[in-house]
């Protein structure tokens, strides 16, 4: 079983969805639980995150790997509530870039890493308003609220954000997470934020440390 | 300076943009327009045919700092300026503080916000840039890019701005979250070339963002941007490799007489190594 499982690393590590998936239908048919299979794939990603983070392996690849992850959820995650066995969620962030910016491949990176630190991202896209962040943390009552803003223009409408939660008195009620661009610690500060991170490896570390994981 | 479709390309030099640039955010922050001034100098003797000029850096007077660098700028050079903000009043103050024929980066296909522009830009007798976006986002498909140009060229036209002094960017996002990117934009200039023929501006260095080797793959896509009908790219006229990429790519389209282009570039490139 240790090789089944193995082999569903091994996929993963290539990148290759229909590889995975025929690796975890094996394993699964060798015994596997479907809870076991899943953390294999957690293993995996997190090489692979790390791979990322020394330039070993690219951002295409990081996505083609978390499509394939994520086509393997959807194979386990059915068999995983049958067994109630389901795996610890980490947190739960909600995720946008600003009013007025719609650059998403840095918003796109992180949330790729943090999915393969087992987070539940919910991405509100590019150019989304105050509103629309607030709007989405009280539906999904997130850990976190990750902004990001990439021009030296959108960069100080991370702290109209932040703002209008305080203006609406339930900043409390979330940890901010902001990043992109020129955005450096400082600024994190000034703006109230809870942390920051220069890239994708380091704003999925800084974010298991605020919900206590880290 | 003659601008064209067909005539050589013309580098928009970027390098008095403080989005990234820590030196520059800082003087900028201190009320300095040193860097601005050293820039413009470098960029001009670089072989930049117009400088564009963004201070926008969070917490200043940006409408002061853009009139006061524009005053800076045209004290070191003549080159054509491009004003450079997302906010109105800034490019309203550039546009003032200019005595030259400016190019306005930029408006794009939100009518009632560009429209507003493009009468401020009429009054100034400026050029102006269109961005091939509006309120819905980025096109996916060349028809719809090539869509918001015409109808940003329409508005430009009945503010009473030819369309020679109109330049289309086409936009291109990042290869490497959308393997068809690339293709989008060169499509979208080709499109747009034919169908408008414009002027077309374009940023290349987008298209390499989370790639290895992005000088590579920024060289080679600005050489394919030009064939299709780029004669503008926006970009760091002190980039050698560049250069050579850019000139190579009108050599091999018929359009430099002599190879004079090339040969001049490659003297600079030469004399730049030693």
């Amino acid at each position: 079983m240790a090789d089944a499982l193995q082999s569903v690393k091994d996929a993963l590590g290539a990148f290759d969805k229909e590889k995975t998936l025929e690796a975890v239908n094996a394993a699964l048919e060798g015994g596997a639980s479907a809870r076991q299979v899943f953390d294999a794939l957690i293993e995996g990603m997190t090489a692979i995150g790390k791979d990322f983070e020394k330039m070993i392996c690219f951002l295409p690849e990081v996505m083609k790997a978390t499509d394939a992850m994520k086509a393997a959820f959807e194979v386990l995650m059915p068999i995983m509530v049958e067994a109630d066995d389901l795996p610890e969620k980490v947190g739960t962030v909600v995720f946008g870039t600003v009013k007025g910016d719609i650059h998403n491949v840095g918003k796109d990176m992180v949330i790729s890493v943090m999915n393969t630190q087992g987070f539940d991202v919910i991405d509100l896209g590019v150019d989304v308003p105050a509103s629309k962040f607030y709007e989405a943390a009280e539906l999904h009552k997130p850990d976190i609220v990750a902004i990001c803003a990439i021009m030296s223009s959108t960069i100080p409408i991370q702290k109209d954000i932040v703002d209008y939660f305080l203006a609406q008195g339930n900043k409390e009620d979330y940890k901010f997470l902001v990043g992109g661009g020129s955005t450096n610690p400082a600024w994190a500060e000034k703006i109230g934020a809870d942390g920051w991170g220069k890239d994708a490896v380091e704003a999925t570390d800084v974010a298991l440390k605020l919900v206590g994981k880290g | 300076m003659e601008v064209g479709p067909g005539l050589p390309v013309r580098i928009i030099g970027e390098r008095i943009n403080p989005t990234g640039k820590k030196r520059l955010t800082e003087s900028l922050e201190e009320g300095s327009l040193e860097v601005v001034k050293e820039e413009a100098v470098r960029q001009a003797e670089a072989g930049a045919d117009f400088l564009d000029v963004n201070v926008g850096v969070p917490g200043i007077d940006e409408p002061e700092m853009m009139v006061k660098a524009v005053e800076v700028v045209t004290s070191v050079t003549d080159l054509p300026l491009v004003i450079d903000s997302s906010r109105p009043d800034v490019l309203k103050a550039g546009l003032d503080a200019y005595q030259g024929k400016a190019l306005v980066n930029s408006v794009d296909g939100e009518e009632e916000k560009s429209r507003e522009l493009l009468d401020i830009i009429k009054g100034a007798g400026a050029a102006v840039i269109g961005l091939a976006l509006d309120e819905n986002g980025i096109p996916e498909t060349p028809q719809g890019r090539l869509e918001i140009a015409q109808r940003i060229v329409v508005w430009a036209e009945e503010a009473g701005i030819p369309r020679e002094d109109v330049f289309i960017d086409c936009l291109s996002l990042s290869v490497s979250a959308g393997h068809t990117a690339g293709l989008i934009t060169l499509e979208s200039i080709k499109l747009v070339g034919q169908e408008l023929g414009v002027n077309q501006v374009l940023g290349v260095s987008n298209i390499s963002f989370g790639l290895p080797d992005r000088g590579f793959v920024n060289h080679i896509f600005l050489a394919m941007a030009v064939q299709n009908g780029l004669n503008c790219p926006i970009m760091d006229p002190l980039d050698m490799e560049m250069k050579m990429a850019m000139r190579t790519a009108e050599m091999m389209m018929g359009r430099d007489e002599w190879c004079g282009r090339y040969l001049e570039t490659y003297r600079e490139k030469m004399t730049a190594g030693s």
